[in-house]
């Protein structure tokens, strides 16, 4: 059974989505857009159907692999899978945002400045006439791309310092953890503002610095678990047939530790999202005219007596995204926590 | 709940399964002259004589565990009656639903996921199933205590053995600290630890693995109960440990005429402790009778497959005895008897229906067609 | 593999010593060393069982772990297809890794829960024998361990714990091991559970011609599955000798006092009544002399002060209080390895090719010949079996 490919395909395919997401960020180029559209409807059309026919199979065998057990309490969940709905939906209104709003987010419209809701701008247009819900929908495209990008370097890196930390210990683990802990001793608004300030603004600074500044949550927690994974007998079995660390790792340690990899990384995605709404409030992240959630939100809160949508807008979309990455996380942490049970 | 209890060799059984108050069987009593006759009861009933004497009376006990994949049947009319001064021996493999009857005895079945679905506790002729959470607490650590297995995780760290002897002191004697504390130290003496005084203000893990066992028992003896339930007391220790251990429980058991069920997977075990002995396959006693019936006569065949396959340095055959095929599957248990998949004599009747308690003599039965 | 020489030595390990430092302070100063494993010397014969037993915490585990480089061990050597495994090379040593395996205490933390059955046995076969069919060998393995085809692409977890140690055994097995280290491999498992897998143990052992260093802390089942026991306390070997000989002519207090603390196997029977006193001392301060001194009650001024190496009893003049305690003078001299060389004599009579069935009883005691239990004639059990004994 593929049901830990399934899962694999799953994550694989948020990730990619958002990624290419980001990549192309331009609504011009709409045959990419297009493209990336037709595949992921292909893609979820394909996992529906497995599913549809694993719940067939499953319905006469009693045989379960863990990746499905896991599968089977995230669809338990009702506000995991609401949020994960959610979320595939807000990846959809990113990805096709070209075609559903017809307002370019940069145009401004001088005859139509601050404006409520009409038939033809839905969310109204802020104090430069452009229209809210076509910046809100590419502010998405930019924050959950920004975001997942910095939360994959983030686990990427940490993952490794703290394989390294938790498998070889001594030393090496004195030298890693220490190092971090000097990293993690700076705080992390003054080290966005100095980078910022000495390499001046852009979306990889940022994504840099926000994916750094994470480490240490990401390498103590996997430093952790590999030291559980590391004590039991079947890694001794490993290396008692002679297996190299490398396979070691690569065949034990990970598949064992990914599951609070998982989760952490569901978790820091709604959290970097907010971090990096923050920055831009503060006008250290995304730069106009470029739309951002955070710099919409900080245009917003000075108009508002005149134009209220101008802020609840960014905020509520804000809210639901971190609100549903979080909730997600959570579940994901449920339903792999008690795996091993029954 | 009274017990209508008849002085005169009379049996209690309960009808169809349903918690009743002690329904006196009557014309029962020329079964009892003839001992060796064997008869069929359509309840599963408690068979024993002197009434006066007894303790504790399970009657046909149902724990169930509703868990996502299924019913499991923890314990699945369980009937058994310990009395007083006397050690009942619950022996079974894992899974096989002792401790389940031993915690439903105490009501520590965790719920969700399990429930405690039928049946009568009987503990000094009241229904333990009746009592409300409060009742029960007075009743735990007091009359009822319990030793676990793994004397660890059963101590808590940061307190002081003392301190955690004279909790239940303080708690169901209303000792005040002081008290408590000086009759802790008189417990360790008494459960043979070198330098009580010191002893008790030491941490658990201060202390090593028969040192926490002997504090465990301690705590279990702090309020002098009448029943011991020791699960599985002596399986996490080193051998010459354990024998420290029985011997101690033994002892004690004597000087304060209590009763002890002791749950236990060793038959060796058994053979130096038990009184009486019930032998338990998924969640059902199959056999059940004085420690004599059961080592030199056993009936069942699993009881007989388990006795020959039991290690033991006096066994000089080369190849092991083993029983064939796996423990059933819990959420799918066989319609008939749940040895039938293994069992070496099986009949017909066996797939189809449920074996009925068979009795040879007052107490001895077992639960098997072969002796209808 | 010439199988027809059952002396032929497998392995031997010479004078293995495993301390542990403990440390303390901020800067981890190492003030002292827990001698788990103080001074041991045994052999393994090919196709025969070396039981090794004692209670927890006396350094049998650690032995096991030393022998298969899972822990480093201080001194000593470990002498496999005549090369030691304690200095060998990287390269050579995953070459020896092959001939010794190891089965696990624990069937739930041994097997990895995200592989499947086939890929756990397979791992092995893949790292050995990377030439021949994979699939092929494991489902071979699987039905020889008695483990059914149809289990290959299932995960350990749907498994009960004596079917997990059956894939563990396949495990070692994969590899075409000449040795197999067994680490209370049937601590974990119910009674009837526990026979099935001694059983197959012992079948694997006649149809593979395998060698086992069984640990356990049961003697009723290393009884069954050994050819020789050695009895360890507090990190040395204190008897070693035939299992046949077990309930009868060992000689050494705390191997007696293990025997009495077993239950009967029936109501009503008694053992000598040897209840130890106390506990086993911790083993970073373990007594000078003899360490089981705290617990003897057959203690002499001698055993305060000097350690007692094992010396040889003819098992069949037991009585004979005169034999030579080097009475084994008359073997093969000690190869010169570096390390032994500096041994003391003691472990001559370990280093001959000696039948393994006619291996000497040999025992750490000082007083050995003055014990209540050195008499031939002393049967302590009164052997009544099942059925024997009227009501």
């Amino acid at each position: 059974m593929n049901n830990i490919l399934k899962i694999k395909t799953f994550y694989l395919f948020i990730i990619s989505a958002l990624l290419l997401a980001v990549i192309s960020p331009k609504a011009e180029i709409d045959y990419i857009s297009y493209g990336i559209f037709a595949l992921l409807t292909l893609i979820i059309l394909l996992i529906s159907l497995a599913i549809y026919r694993h719940k067939k199979i499953n319905a006469t065998t009693i045989i379960k692999g863990t990746g499905e057990l896991v599968w089977r309490r995230l669809a338990k969940n009702r506000t995991a899978t609401a949020s994960m709905i959610i979320l595939i939906l807000l990846s959809f209104l990113a990805i096709l945002a070209p075609f559903i709003t017809p307002h370019d987010p940069l145009e401004t419209d001088w005859g139509a400045l601050s404006q409520g809701i009409s038939s033809s701008h839905w969310l109204g247009t802020d104090d430069m006439g452009r229209d809210i819900f076509a910046r809100n929908l590419f502010g998405i495209r930019v924050a959950m791309g920004i975001g997942v990008t910095a939360v994959v370097l983030n686990t990427l890196i940490g993952t490794l310092l703290g394989l390294l930390a938790g498998y070889y210990g001594g030393k090496t683990d004195n030298v890693i953890m220490r190092l971090l802990e000097i990293w993690n001793a700076i705080p992390f608004i003054l080290l966005a503002i100095a980078v910022m300030a000495a390499l001046g603004t852009g979306i990889g600074k940022l994504i840099l610095i926000v994916s750094l500044s994470n480490l240490m949550a990401f390498a103590r927690i996997i430093r952790g678990s590999v030291m559980t994974v590391r004590e039991f007998d079947y890694v001794a079995a490993a290396k008692v047939i002679g297996i190299k660390d490398f396979h070691i790792i690569i065949r034990h340690i990970i598949p064992n530790c990914i599951s609070p990899i998982l989760v952490l990384a569901s978790l820091s995605i709604g959290e970097t999202i907010l971090v990096i709404a923050g920055l831009s409030f503060l006008g250290l992240g995304i730069q106009p005219p470029m739309p951002s959630l955070g710099g919409m939100l900080s245009n917003g809160q000075q108009f508002l007596h005149e134009n209220l949508l101008m802020s609840i807008v960014p905020g509520v979309t804000i809210l639901l995204i971190v609100l549903s990455f979080n909730l997600f996380g959570d579940g994901v942490r449920d339903a792999l926590d008690s795996r091993l049970e029954s | 709940m009274p017990l209508t209890v008849g002085l005169n060799h009379k049996k209690i059984t309960n009808e169809s399964g349903a918690p009743n108050n002690g329904h006196v069987r009557p014309a029962d009593t020329t079964n009892l002259k003839n001992p060796l006759k064997t008869k069929i009861y359509k309840d599963f009933p408690t068979k024993c004589t002197d009434n006066d004497d007894l303790l504790l009376q399970i009657e046909n006990l149902k724990t169930f565990f509703h868990t996502e994949d299924g019913l499991i049947r923890g314990c699945d009319g369980v009937s058994y009656s310990v009395k007083k001064g006397q050690t009942l021996a619950v022996v079974g493999e894992s899974g096989s639903g002792k401790s389940v009857t031993a915690m439903s005895i105490l009501k520590l079945i965790p719920d969700p996921p399990g429930k405690i679905a039928g049946g009568r506790i009987l503990f000094k002729g009241n229904d333990l199933l009746s009592f409300t959470p409060d009742e029960m607490r007075k009743i735990r650590g007091n009359e009822i205590a319990m030793i676990f297995q793994e004397p660890m995780t059963s101590l808590n760290p940061v307190m002081t053995a003392g301190e955690q002897i004279s909790e239940s002191l303080i708690l169901h004697r209303g000792f005040n600290k002081k008290e408590a504390m000086s009759n802790a130290v008189e417990l360790l003496s008494l459960v043979g630890i070198p330098a009580p005084e010191t002893r008790a203000g030491e941490y658990p893990h201060q202390l090593s693995g028969g040192m926490r066992q002997r504090v465990m028992i301690a705590i279990a003896l702090a309020c002098r109960p009448d029943l011991l339930i020791a699960d599985e007391p002596t399986s996490a220790l080193d051998v010459t440990i354990q024998a420290q251990i029985l011997r101690l429980i033994k002892k004690l058991q004597k000087q304060f005429g209590m009763a002890v069920i002791l749950i236990t997977h060793d038959m060796g075990v058994v053979a130096e402790t038990a009184d009486m002995v019930a032998v338990m396959y998924c969640g059902r006693i199959v056999e059940y009778g004085t420690s004599h019936d059961i080592f030199f006569s056993p009936r069942h065949p699993y009881l007989k497959g388990l006795l020959r396959s039991v290690l033991n340095i006096d066994n000089e055959e080369d190849d092991l005895y083993i029983i064939e095929g796996n423990i059933p599957d819990p959420l799918n248990l066989p319609e008939g008897c749940p040895f039938e998949p293994r069992c070496p004599e099986k009949m017909d009747i066996c797939t189809k229906q449920r074996p009925e308690p068979f009795f040879f003599g007052n107490v001895h039965y077992a639960c098997c067609w072969l002796h209808a | 593999m010439n199988s027809q020489n059952n002396t032929e030595k497998v392995l031997s390990v010479r004078g293995l010593k495993v301390y542990f430092p403990v440390k303390k302070g901020i800067f981890k100063k190492t003030v002292g060393h827990v001698k788990a494993v103080d001074g041991v010397s045994f052999d393994i014969y090919r196709g025969k069982t070396l039981g090794l037993v004692g209670e927890s915490g006396c350094g049998k585990t650690t032995v096991a772990k030393a022998i298969v480089k899972l822990v480093h061990a201080h001194e000593g050597e470990v002498i496999c297809k005549g090369t030691d495994l304690l200095t060998a090379k990287p390269s050579k040593l995953r070459e020896l890794r092959k001939h010794i395996q190891m089965i696990f205490q624990d069937p739930f933390s041994s097997l990895d829960p995200k592989m499947t059955v086939g890929n756990i046995i397979g791992e092995a076969v893949k790292f050995h024998r990377p030439d021949e069919d994979t699939e092929k060998l494991v489902l071979n393995y699987m039905e020889i361990t008695g483990l059914r085809g149809e289990y290959y692409k299932r995960y350990p977890h749907e498994f009960s714990g004596g079917q997990r140690q059956r894939i563990g055994i396949a495990r070692a097995l994969a590899t075409e091991p000449s040795i197999v280290v067994a680490d209370e491999p049937v601590y974990a498992l119910d009674v009837s559970v526990q026979a099935k897998a001694l059983n197959l143990m012992k079948n694997l052992q006649q149809r593979l011609d395998l060698s086992y260093l069984f640990i356990t802390h049961d003697l009723s089942v290393v009884k069954h599955i050994s050819h020789q026991i050695a009895v360890m306390y507090l990190g040395s070997i204190v008897e070693i000798f035939n299992s046949k000989d077990l309930k009868n002519k060992t000689v050494h207090p705390y191997t007696r006092a293990l025997i009495s603390s077993i239950p009967s196997s029936t109501p009503g029977q008694k053992r000598e009544e040897i209840i130890l006193q106390g506990e086993i001392p911790s083993p970073m301060n373990a007594p000078p002399g003899c360490k089981f001194q705290t617990r003897c009650q057959y203690k002499t001024s001698i055993c305060e002060k000097v350690k007692p190496e094992l010396e040889p009893i003819n098992s069949s003049s037991i009585s004979s209080a005169q034999k030579s305690p080097l009475g084994a003078s008359n073997l093969p001299p000690v190869q010169s390895h570096n390390s032994v060389s500096t041994m003391p004599n003691r472990n001559k009579h370990l280093q001959g090719n000696i039948p393994a069935s006619e291996l000497t009883h040999l025992v750490a005691c000082h007083n050995w010949r003055s014990l209540p239990f050195n008499i031939d004639n002393l049967h302590f059990n009164i052997d009544k079996k099942a059925g024997n004994i009227a009501p």
